[in-house]
C-alpha cells in the first residue's frame, strides 16, 4: 500500500432521503492507488449508494448530509453540479451490472467511447478515435477497428461487459468503480473478466461492489462490509475471511456454501424406484430457432430425491422445467409421470402432483393481488377446500413457510425478496405436489437469505417427502444439496451422476471448467485447492 | 352504509388527482343533468342586432356568433351529444380492440395471424370512406355514429392491448398460473385484465378527444349529428370561417374539448397512481 495519503478517502459520509431518513451513516472508506476495494453486503446495505454519491450522482431526493469526500486532493462534497460533471469522466470510470442495460442500443460502440474521449479528455476526433482502439485493445477485444463501427447487440454478454470496462477506462481515470461487474454473467465468462479487472486494476484504483463474499475475498486486497448503511467491519481480505471479528461478517460466511448446513437435503435413503417424472428424448425447438433449445435429454426425477439440473445461460434448463410442467407443450412419448400411470394426466392432474418455484420473486407473484388471494388461487382453481376454510388453510400454509398469517391482506410490494420466495413456496405447496420444481429459486436472492431457504426448503422436503428438481447455473449449490447432478450445455446432457460423483471426479471436460471457473477467484471454495485452474482463454 | 362511504372515499384521499377527477367528472355530470336549466338563452335563436358580441357581454357569457345566438348555450346544448358520442364510441373500441387484443396475444397462430391482418385491414381502410358507406345504409342519427365511429377505431386498442398482454403474459405469475392449471379465460380476467388498467386509462384517455373531434369532421360532412345540433364538432367547424373577427367562437368549444379531456385524464392518471400505489 502507498505510504502517502490513499487517492480516494470517504469521511464520515452521510446521506438523507427526505422520507426515508438517514439511509448511510458516517461511512468512511480508504482506497489506496494500485489497490482493489471491495464493499460488500447485502442488497439495500447502501454500497451502491456510497458509490454514487463520490461524484454526487445519489439519485434524486437524496442528499448528502454531511462527510468529505477526496479524491487525491479534490473535496468533492462541496462542489456543485456544473462543477462535478466534467469531473466525472475524468475522476472514476463505472461499470454496472447490467452490461445491456448500460450500452445505448441505437449507438455504434465507436460512437460512445469517441464523444467521451472527446468531451472529458478533449481530444481531437482523429486522437480520441486512436484512443477507443487502444482502450477496445486493452480489454482485449478482438479487432477494436471493427468493433468500433459494431453495436451492442453484436457482442456476447461478456465482450459488452468488456466494453463497458473500455468505456470506463477511456479518459484514464485514476479511480474505477465496479457495481457488480460479474453478477449478470456466466460463470466462465465471469472468470475471464475479473481476470481482465485484476490486470487493468494495477494502474488504477478499483473499487468493487459485490454481495459475493467469496469472490470478494478472493479477488480483493481490501474489504469493508456495509450493513443497514453502515460499514460494520473493514480490513485485509484474508484477515476478515479467516478471522471475521463483527457477528454480521461471521453470520455472512456461515450462510456460504460449503459452510452452511445443509448436508440433510441430500435423502440419504435408497431412492425408492418409482419415478415421479421420467423425459425421454425431449427435444425443444422453439419457432425460428436454427437450433434446438434442448435435444434428446434423458433423465428421471424419483419420489423423494434432490436432482440439480445445473446449466449456464442457454443451456435449456429452463425450458425442461416449462415442458415438465406443461407451459411448453412436449410430444407425449418424450415426456411421462409414471406414478401417475401410463396414460399423460389432465392439466389439472399433473398441476397437483408437480408444482415450481420461480426465479424473480419480483415478477413470480401478480403485484394487485393479496397475499391471501395469491396463495389461494390453486386451492380456489381446484376447489381443494370450501370457502370459509379456505383463510385458515392460507394461514396454515403460510406459518408453515415462516410467515406472519395476519399480512395476508397485505400485496406482494410490502414484503422483502426472500419473504416473496418464500409465499412462491406456499402457494406451490397448496397443491401439496410430489414433486417441486425450483427454477433458480434461489438464486436471486442475498446469501443469507438464500441460506435460510434453502433451510426451509429441506425441512419441508423431509416433511412431505417431496422430490426436488434444483435448477440452477451454480454447481457449488448442486453439489451441496443434491442427490444427483445433471450438467447441461446447449440443450444436451454432458454429464450425469451421484453429485459428490459429479464434483470429486468430472467425466467431461465442460463439467471441469465450469467447476473451475466457479472457483477461479473465490476463497474457501471447497475446489479451489488441489484442482488444476482453468486457464482462461482470451 | 357508513364503512361503505368510507371505502369508496379512501382512494380519493390517498391520491389528490384521482379526487379532483371525480371532482371534474361530477361536474360535468351536472352540467349534463341541469344542461337545460342553465342555458340562458335558447341556442337555436339569434338575436341579429346582438351577432358577434364578444365573450363577457352583458348577458352573454360567451358572447354571440354570426347570427346572434348565445354561445353559452350553444356549448351546453351540444354537450350531451358530443359525449355521448364520444363515449359510446370509445367504449365500444375498447370492448372490441381489447378483448381482440387480448385474445391476438394469448391464442397464437391462426387467432392471432387473423386479429392482426383484420387490424391492418381496418387500418388501411380510409376511415372517411367507410363512414360515408355506413352512414348512407345506417341513415344518420346518434347510434350510427356512434357505431361507426367505434367500428373503425376499435385497431387503436387492440395494437396497444396486443403488446402490452404480450409483456404480461410473459410473467412469471402468469406462468405460474398455467403450471397450476388455472384456466385461461381465468387468466385473462384475473391477472391479465387488472394489468391492462393503466394502459387502458391513457389510450382512452386520448381516444375520447380523438372521438370528440372526429364526431365534428363527420358532422361538417353532414353524416353526423342531424342539421341544427349544435355538438362541440359543429360548433368548432363554424367557428372557422369567423376565426379572425370572433375567436371566441373557437375558443369556446375547444375550451370546452381541453376541459373534458383533462377531467378524464385526470380521473385516468388518478386510477394508474393508486394502482401503482397499491403495488
Amino acid at each position: 500500500m502507498n505510504a502517502s495519503a490513499p487517492l480516494l478517502r470517504i469521511r464520515g459520509l452521510c446521506v438523507d432521503f427526505p422520507r426515508g431518513g438517514r439511509v448511510l451513516h458516517d461511512v468512511s472508506l480508504d482506497a489506496a492507488e494500485g489497490e482493489i476495494v471491495g464493499l460488500v453486503g447485502e442488497s439495500g446495505a447502501g454500497k451502491t449508494l456510497a458509490t454514487l454519491s463520490i461524484l454526487g450522482l445519489a439519485p434524486a431526493p437524496g442528499r448528502i448530509a454531511g462527510g468529505k469526500i477526496f479524491v487525491g486532493d479534490q473535496e468533492l462534497t462541496q462542489l456543485d453540479e456544473e462543477a462535478l460533471r466534467p469531473l466525472r469522466g475524468r475522476l472514476a470510470g463505472f461499470v454496472f451490472q447490467d452490461p445491456s442495460a448500460s450500452l445505448n442500443p441505437v449507438r455504434r460502440i465507436g460512437s460512445a467511447l469517441i464523444e467521451s474521449a472527446m468531451r472529458h479528455s478533449g481530444l481531437s476526433r482523429k486522437q480520441a478515435r486512436k484512443r477507443a482502439i487502444e482502450a477496445l485493445r486493452s480489454v482485449e477485444l478482438p479487432e477494436p477497428e471493427s468493433a468500433l463501427r459494431a453495436f451492442p447487440h453484436q457482442f456476447s454478454g461478456g465482450q459488452r461487459q468488456r466494453i463497458m470496462i473500455a468505456l470506463a477506462l477511456i479518459n484514464r481515470p485514476p479511480l474505477l468503480i465496479a457495481d457488480e461487474p460479474t453478477t449478470a454473467l456466466d460463470a466462465a465468462v465471469q472468470s475471464r473478466v475479473l481476470d481482465l479487472l485484476k490486470r487493468r486494476a494495477r494502474r488504477h484504483t478499483l473499487l468493487m461492489i459485490t454481495h459475493d463474499l467469496a469472490l470478494a475475498a478472493g479477488f480483493c486486497d481490501r474489504l469493508y462490509v456495509m450493513h443497514g448503511g453502515r460499514v460494520v467491519e473493514h480490513g485485509p481480505a484474508r484477515e476478515l475471511f479467516s478471522q471475521p471479528r463483527h457477528n454480521y461478517t461471521r453470520s455472512l460466511l456461515d450462510a456460504l456454501p460449503g459452510r452452511r448446513t445443509t448436508a440433510p437435503m441430500r435423502s440419504g435413503r435408497p431412492q425408492s424406484r418409482e419415478a415421479l417424472a421420467a423425459v425421454r428424448g425431449l427435444t425443444v425447438r422453439y419457432r425460428g430457432a436454427a437450433q434446438a433449445a434442448v435435444e434428446n435429454v434423458d433423465f428421471a426425477v424419483h419420489a423423494n430425491e434432490t436432482v440439480c439440473l445445473v446449466g449456464e445461460s442457454g443451456s435449456g434448463k429452463t425450458t425442461i422445467a416449462r415442458a415438465l410442467a406443461g407451459v411448453i407443450r412436449a410430444a407425449p412419448d418424450q415426456l411421462s409421470f409414471p406414478a401417475l400411470g401410463d396414460d399423460p394426466p389432465s392439466a389439472a392432474v399433473r398441476a397437483r402432483h408437480l408444482q415450481m418455484v420461480f426465479q424473480d420473486p419480483y415478477s413470480s407473484l401478480n403485484p394487485r393481488w393479496p397475499v391471501e388471494r395469491i396463495v389461494a388461487e390453486p386451492i380456489r382453481t381446484h376447489r381443494l377446500c370450501s370457502r370459509p376454510e379456505q383463510k385458515a388453510r392460507v394461514a396454515a400454509l403460510l406459518s408453515r413457510v415462516g410467515l406472519d398469517p395476519r399480512r395476508m391482506n397485505r400485496r406482494p410490494a410490502a414484503f422483502s425478496g426472500g419473504q416473496r420466495q418464500r409465499i412462491a413456496l406456499a402457494r406451490a405447496l397448496a397443491m401439496n405436489p410430489r414433486l417441486l420444481l425450483a427454477d433458480e429459486a434461489l438464486s436471486a436472492l442475498d446469501i443469507r437469505t438464500q441460506a435460510q431457504i434453502l433451510a426451509l426448503l429441506r425441512d419441508i422436503r423431509e416433511e412431505r417427502k417431496l422430490a426436488l428438481l434444483l435448477i440452477t447455473h451454480d454447481l457449488s449449490l448442486a453439489s451441496e444439496v443434491g442427490d444427483r447432478v445433471i450438467v447441461l450445455r446447449r440443450g444436451r446432457i454432458v454429464e450425469q451422476g451421484p453429485a459428490s460423483r459429479v464434483m470429486n471426479s468430472p467425466r467431461h471436460e465442460y463439467t471441469r471448467e465450469l467447476l473451475a471457473a466457479q472457483a477461479r477467484w473465490r476463497r474457501g471454495s471447497p475446489r479451489q485447492q488441489g484442482r488444476r485452474m482453468y486457464t482462461p482463454g482470451l | 352504509m357508513r364503512g361503505v362511504l368510507k371505502r369508496l372515499l379512501a382512494p380519493l384521499k390517498a391520491s389528490p388527482q384521482l379526487a379532483l377527477g371525480a371532482a371534474a367528472l361530477l361536474g360535468w355530470i351536472l352540467l349534463l343533468a341541469l344542461g337545460g336549466l342553465l342555458q340562458t338563452h335558447d341556442p337555436q335563436l339569434g338575436d341579429l342586432a346582438e351577432r358577434f358580441s364578444p365573450a363577457g357581454t352583458a348577458g352573454h357569457l360567451l358572447g354571440t356568433d354570426n347570427l346572434g345566438r348565445d354561445l353559452w348555450s350553444r356549448v351546453l346544448s351540444g354537450l350531451p351529444w358530443s359525449v355521448g358520442v364520444a363515449t359510446v364510441s370509445c367504449i365500444l373500441a375498447l370492448l372490441l380492440g381489447g378483448t381482440l387484443g387480448m385474445c391476438a396475444a394469448q391464442y397464437q397462430g391462426y387467432p392471432r395471424t387473423i386479429i392482426n391482418q383484420l387490424v391492418d385491414a381496418t387500418l388501411s381502410f380510409p376511415g372517411l370512406v367507410a363512414a360515408i358507406i355506413i352512414v348512407a345504409v345506417a341513415g344518420r342519427g346518434f347510434w350510427p355514429l356512434s357505431i361507426t365511429l367505434g367500428l373503425l377505431s376499435w385497431p387503436v386498442f387492440a395494437r396497444v392491448v396486443y403488446a402490452e398482454s404480450l409483456r404480461l403474459l410473459a410473467q412469471d405469475y402468469v406462468t405460474a398460473a398455467r403450471v397450476m392449471a388455472v384456466n385461461t379465460p381465468r387468466i385473462l380476467l384475473g391477472h391479465l385484465l387488472p394489468g391492462l388498467r393503466p394502459v387502458l386509462a391513457v389510450v382512452f384517455t386520448f381516444h375520447f378527444a380523438d372521438m370528440l373531434v372526429a364526431e365534428s369532421a363527420l358532422s361538417f360532412l353532414g353524416l353526423g349529428a342531424p342539421l341544427g345540433v349544435p355538438t362541440w364538432g359543429a360548433l368548432l367547424q363554424e367557428s372557422r370561417d369567423f376565426l379572425i373577427v370572433a375567436p371566441w367562437l373557437m375558443a369556446a368549444p375547444a375550451t370546452a374539448i381541453a376541459l373534458l379531456v383533462v377531467s378524464i385524464h385526470l380521473l385516468g392518471d388518478g386510477l394508474s397512481a393508486l394502482d401503482r400505489a397499491r403495488r
